[in-house]
This record gives C-alpha cells, sequence and structure tokens, in this order.
C-alpha cells in the first residue's frame, strides 16, 4: 500500500458516484447504499472496470431497456477515466472475471495499446461469493491477482427468494429453513469468511458497512491501493428478507456490528488490524436482542414490544446460543487482527 | 341488489365460458396473496375451476407488479396472460397514474384500492362499467399496523364477483396465513380487517355517453434504438423510481434557518444519490434538498441519518 493520505470523509462525500439513481432495488436496499459509495470510491482518477456475478445488484441494476443504473455512459470516449465498464457474469465469476480483466489490462498496458492503468473491482453477493463460488474467490485470492472484490452479505439467497446461505445468523427463517415447533430456524453456524480470505492470503480483508462511513471509505481506499488481492465483506441488511420497517437499514447495520455478529475489521497483511465498532468486553457489548427484535425473521425468538425487545416464552435457550455465538464470533476476529499468513 | 353487469359476467360463467382477472400494484402491496386467497375460496366452493399466476421476474419491492387469474366451469386451456380481463384490480393508486391497468377494457368491472370514492376513481381513472373502491391503505393501517392493501382489496373482490359465500372467504384466508406461517394474532387481524372492509366498500355503476378507449399497449420493436442504445438509456434517467414511494407521501427538506452543518450524513447514507449540495466555504458543503420528484422511493434513511432532523416526510403528491 502506498502512504497516500486518505480522502477526508467530505470530500468523497462530494465525489460523482456512478451508480446513479433509478435502480429497481428495493426501498431501502442496503447494496444500493454500498454501490453509491463504492462508486464514489473508484472516482479517483482511474478508470474502473467492474465485475459482477448474478445477485440482487445485479439483476436490478443492468435490466434492458427498462434501466441501466451504472451510469456514465454520457461521458465521452475521450475522458477514459471517467467512462466506465461493466461486465456480468454468472454467480461465481465475479472474482475469476475480474482477474482475466487485471491480466488483459496488464499485457495491454506493457505493449502499449494501453495508456494508463485501469483499476478492476469485483461485485457479487454472498450466495454468488462464499456459497457457490468460494472456490473461485479462494483461487483469486490464493494467486494474488490484484483486484478488488466486494461480497455484500445479506445471509441468504435473496435474488431467488431467501434460501439459506452459509452467512446465515444460527435460529433465522429463511425458505429453506422454516421454524416450527420442533426445528427453530437454521441450525448451522456461519461460516468464517473473514478467516478463509485471510487464510487464502489476502492483501487486505474487511468487513465494514456503509453504516459507518468513515471506516467504509477508509476500506475502500486501501483495498484499491494494494498490489494483490483485497476483499470487502459488506454485511447488508435485506429489507425484504429480513423484515424490518423503512428507514431502520443503517440502524441494524450498525447494531449487526455493535452486537458483535458482523463486528466491523479491517486487516492488512503483515500490520495489525483493527475491530471497531463492537465492545471486546462482552459485558459491556450491546445484546444481541436489539438485533433480533426489529426483524420478522426473528419473530419465532424476539419480539418487539413498544419498542423494547422480549424473547418469546421456551426460547430463550436458542437466543442465549445466539448470543454465545456472537461473542465466540468476536473472540475469533480479535484472534485473526493479530494473526498473518507465514 | 346485482347491477347488469355481474349478473351478465356471472350468467356467462355458468354458460361455461371463462371470466379473466388481471390485478396491477407493487411488489409488497400483497397483490399475490389476494388472488390467492381468491382463487382458494372460488376453489373451495366447487363450482368452479381456477388458474391464478403473478406476473413478475426480478421486481423489487416498490417495482411495479401484475398478476392474473381465471375462472371457468369446464377444464381450462387457455394459459396465455390476460390481455383484456373482464375485472381489472389496482393494489396502489401510484401504479395507476403510471400505468394504464384498465389497458385492454372498454366496459368492465374495476377493484381499486384508494381513497376516492367510485365515482370519483371512475373520473379519475376514466373508466366505464362498475367501480368499486376500499380504502385499502387506511384500512390496512388501522387493522395490521401497516398501510398494506391485500386484504381490504379482496373484500372489494368478494363485494364486486360475488362467486362465493364470506365464510369461504374467511375460511380461504384462514388457510393461506396459516400456510405462510403468520403469528395466530395476525391471522386474526387479518379476518377482522376482511370484516371491516366489506362495510366500507363504495361502488358505483358508471355510465357515459363518450366511450373512454384504453388501447392495448403496442411493441414498436427496438428499431428506434441506435446502436449503443444502452448508452443513451443510461444519460436519459427514464426510469422514474419516485413512483416506488408510498400514494401521496413526500419527501421534504426544509432548512429556513441555515442550520445544514455539512456532516454529509444523508449524502452517503442516501440509497440513490439524490441528495443535492453547494459548496460551502465555512461547511465544506452545504445541503439544499434532494431531487424528491424523480427518484426518490422514500425509504426514510435520511430522515433518520440528519442528526438536525431537516428531512420530513409529509403528505403531499409529487410535482
Amino acid at each position: 500500500m502506498s502512504e497516500k493520505r486518505l480522502a477526508p470523509f467530505m470530500e468523497m462525500a462530494q465525489k460523482e458516484s456512478c451508480f446513479r439513481p433509478g435502480s429497481t432495488l428495493c426501498v431501502d436496499c442496503m447494496e444500493s447504499i454500498a454501490f453509491q459509495n463504492v462508486g464514489r470510491a473508484t472516482d479517483n482518477g482511474i478508470k474502473t472496470i467492474y465485475t459482477m456475478g448474478t445477485f440482487c445488484g445485479e439483476v436490478s441494476t443492468l435490466l434492458w431497456p427498462t434501466v441501466v443504473a451504472w451510469g456514465r455512459g454520457d461521458q465521452e470516449a475521450t475522458q477514459f477515466e471517467k467512462s466506465f465498464s461493466i461486465i456480468h457474469n454468472v454467480f461465481e465469476s465475479a472474482s475469476t472475471v475480474a482477474e482475466g480483466i487485471r491480466d488483459t489490462a496488464d499485457i495491454l498496458l506493457e505493449l502499449g495499446a494501453l495508456k494508463k492503468p485501469i483499476q478492476v473491482v469485483a461485485n457479487s453477493g454472498d450466495g454468488g461469493a462464499l456459497v457457490i463460488g468460494l472456490r473461485s474467490l479462494l483461487h483469486t485470492i490464493h494467486r494474488r491477482s490484484r483486484v478488488t472484490v466486494v461480497v455484500l452479505i445479506n445471509e441468504f439467497f435473496a435474488n431467488t427468494g431467501f434460501q439459506y446461505a452459509v452467512t446465515a445468523t444460527p435460529y433465522s427463517e429463511t425458505s429453506t429453513t422454516p421454524p416450527g415447533d420442533f426445528i427453530p430456524g437454521n441450525l448451522e453456524e456461519p461460516m468464517n469468511h473473514v478467516g478463509l480470505a485471510l487464510m487464502a492470503g489476502a492483501e487486505f480483508v474487511a468487513q465494514v458497512s456503509p453504516a459507518f462511513p468513515k471506516d467504509f471509505t477508509e476500506a475502500c481506499e486501501r483495498a484499491l491501493s494494494c498490489s494483490e488481492t483485497a476483499v470487502i465483506f459488506v454485511p447488508s441488511p435485506c429489507i425484504a428478507g429480513w423484515k424490518f420497517k423503512e428507514g431502520r437499514t443503517i440502524e441494524l447495520a450498525k447494531l449487526a456490528s455493535e452486537t458483535g455478529l458482523f463486528p466491523t475489521f479491517l486487516k492488512e497483511k503483515g500490520k495489525a488490524g483493527s475491530l471497531r465498532h463492537v465492545s471486546l468486553d462482552s459485558k459491556q457489548r450491546t445484546p444481541i436482542l436489539r438485533f433480533l427484535a426489529p426483524q420478522r425473521r426473528f419473530h419465532h425468538l424476539v419480539h418487539e414490544k413498544n419498542g423494547e425487545p422480549a424473547v418469546v416464552k421456551g426460547r430463550e435457550k436458542e437466543v442465549a446460543l445466539i448470543q454465545d455465538w456472537a461473542n465466540r464470533n468476536v473472540q475469533t476476529l480479535q484472534r485473526l487482527t493479530a494473526w498473518d499468513v507465514a | 341488489m346485482m347491477a347488469s353487469l355481474q349478473k351478465e359476467l356471472v350468467a356467462q360463467l355458468k354458460k361455461g365460458e371463462a371470466l379473466d382477472l388481471r390485478a396491477d400494484g407493487k411488489a409488497g402491496s400483497g397483490l399475490v396473496m389476494t388472488l390467492q386467497v381468491f382463487a382458494e375460496a372460488v376453489s373451495l366452493e366447487g363450482t368452479y375451476q381456477v388458474q391464478e399466476w403473478p406476473f413478475f421476474s426480478s421486481a423489487r419491492k416498490g417495482a411495479n407488479v401484475r398478476g392474473f387469474m381465471r375462472v371457468g366451469k369446464g377444464p381450462l386451456f387457455m394459459t396465455c396472460q390476460v390481455e383484456s380481463p373482464h375485472v381489472a384490480l389496482l393494489f396502489t393508486e401510484k401504479t395507476g397514474e403510471e400505468i394504464d391497468f384498465a389497458s385492454g377494457v372498454s366496459k368492465g368491472i374495476f377493484v381499486l384500492n384508494t381513497a376516492y370514492h367510485a365515482i370519483e376513481a371512475a373520473q379519475k381513472f376514466r373508466l366505464r362499467g362498475e367501480v368499486f373502491t376500499v380504502s385499502g391503505d387506511r384500512l390496512g393501517q388501522e387493522y395490521l399496523h401497516h398501510p398494506i392493501p391485500n386484504i381490504s382489496v379482496l373484500a372489494a373482490l368478494h363485494k364486486a364477483l360475488p362467486l362465493v359465500s364470506v365464510q369461504q372467504v374467511v375460511q380461504a384466508l384462514k388457510h393461506n396465513g396459516e400456510k405462510r406461517r403468520l403469528p395466530l394474532k395476525a391471522i386474526q387481524a387479518n379476518q377482522d380487517c376482511l370484516l371491516a372492509s366489506l362495510k366500507e366498500v363504495s361502488s358505483a355503476v358508471v355510465q357515459g355517453e363518450e366511450a373512454w378507449e384504453h388501447p392495448l399497449p403496442s411493441f414498436a420493436g427496438y428499431e428506434g434504438y441506435p446502436i449503443g442504445a444502452q448508452s443513451a438509456l443510461r444519460s436519459s434517467l427514464q426510469n422514474l423510481t419516485a413512483n416506488y414511494a408510498r400514494t401521496g407521501r413526500r419527501l421534504v427538506f426544509q432548512d429556513p434557518q441555515d442550520r445544514c452543518t455539512g456532516c454529509s450524513l444523508c449524502i452517503v447514507n442516501c440509497p440513490e444519490g439524490i441528495i443535492q449540495f453547494v459548496p460551502d466555504e465555512k461547511r465544506g458543503i452545504r445541503v439544499t434538498g434532494a431531487d424528491v420528484n424523480h427518484f426518490c422511493k422514500l425509504c426514510r434513511e435520511c430522515i433518520e441519518a440528519c442528526p438536525l432532523d431537516l428531512f420530513e416526510e409529509v403528505e403531499g403528491a409529487l410535482v
């Protein structure tokens, strides 16, 4: 990473994002907020090529002829840095297609056919990158390809109807793990995606939500200036699948970090990482109930009564187990901040 | 007292001809559930056969969606989508402003979710035939604590097309709720909402001298677009997503005392990136408003984000 001064947060807000209004994403979708901010971060004077796996953010923003929300088509072709390209492919291939683009661009640059360097950003969902395409993601990282991979995590396959994905919180409701009298929802514990990316050898791994704009901006800038693979996991509350009221996306994203389910994590190879927006003392940490209560996918465990969470009778054990998992998750990530691949 | 058109349609059904229904609304307005429950009630009754299917692909919450239903005495062999329905339903008024929900219907039965009385609604949407309206958003807010019109429109549809008894609709509604794993309380609230809505349906037979045409949409192909049409579309900013917002609500930004500190939280938290601002010497930037009329989906994030509460959701139509 270069010793470039990080752009102040307000400076970032004034940048022009290549993600235009007019997408058909849900009202109050976190992916949309993430794209806006990734778009602002890539407006740094270098031409960006995006690749997309199949996910909500692809099918709702590249619909033709209704809308193409990824903009800059109106820029003159001579404005190399401002004009903009996008390649979309199937679920698992966002990172591998990005790798191909990086190699091609490097060769063209060496031959002189391309005058200026480019940056490559791969966008995909957690179903695409961590379930269907975990292999291609890990291999891209393993090959040290110089791309930035953005993985939006909403805990299931939202695009196809909220089926279980490997990142789902324990005891959450998904359409393939419906809670009933005997089975209280999803029984699996989530995969440690941050650890996997680190162990595969990523130069920079971050788990950060746009709900913390300063950290998100920092993560994007650091990722784009890496010389090897950088991965940003973006926890994205999904209004349609998590089933909460409009206007609470940012609040839930903050709670996801503060309760320890998706703590804000930044780690660069060879340097000490940091764990932010979560208390390391489990007694002072925001209780998990605050995060579960507003969502109807945890309706079988917790209800919200007059703004206060109340555990459903007989489900205390499950809530305690989620709390336990959150505590262990923070411990794991805390250990990872000091861990480096040999 | 059954009106003539209703009688005509029921007689047509008894003769063996199929009856077509088409519903227009927004994803999240409960369109699928309404048609499912009505179809189930009709099949419970046993006289008629039904087909019911929603029609949308990658539509997201707030996007326009469509659903179809076909009722008939004998086996239903027709499987294409409905172009000229006998009964047209409208779940959200904003959808009606965007597309012609009555397209292909010159005279028929119309069921609308609107606060207007049937006669006013007929005038607004240029309808001829029998019009049934119900204030679904208000009833939904009252009984289900959420402005969802599905149950009220179901009640209005039951009034418009009396093929089954109220008990059968209630039974189908209960079964559908159980199938969707709704809590018992919600199932009961749905039932209460249905019974209350039945009393609030307004109807009118609208006849007029002039015939209002609702032509079928035509498709002229893509010839009009030059090569590189995608680029033109990107810059045309055509997809006005402001229609995703709730009917009759809009966002306003008010800062008469110039309190905005330029903290930029609204700018980075806006999913559409439509917050307008100007450079300011002291504060860095100063927010001046948002492009509400074109793209605001009314997600309320800026309202929640602003530490000074300068954004507000108010009643009022888009300009």
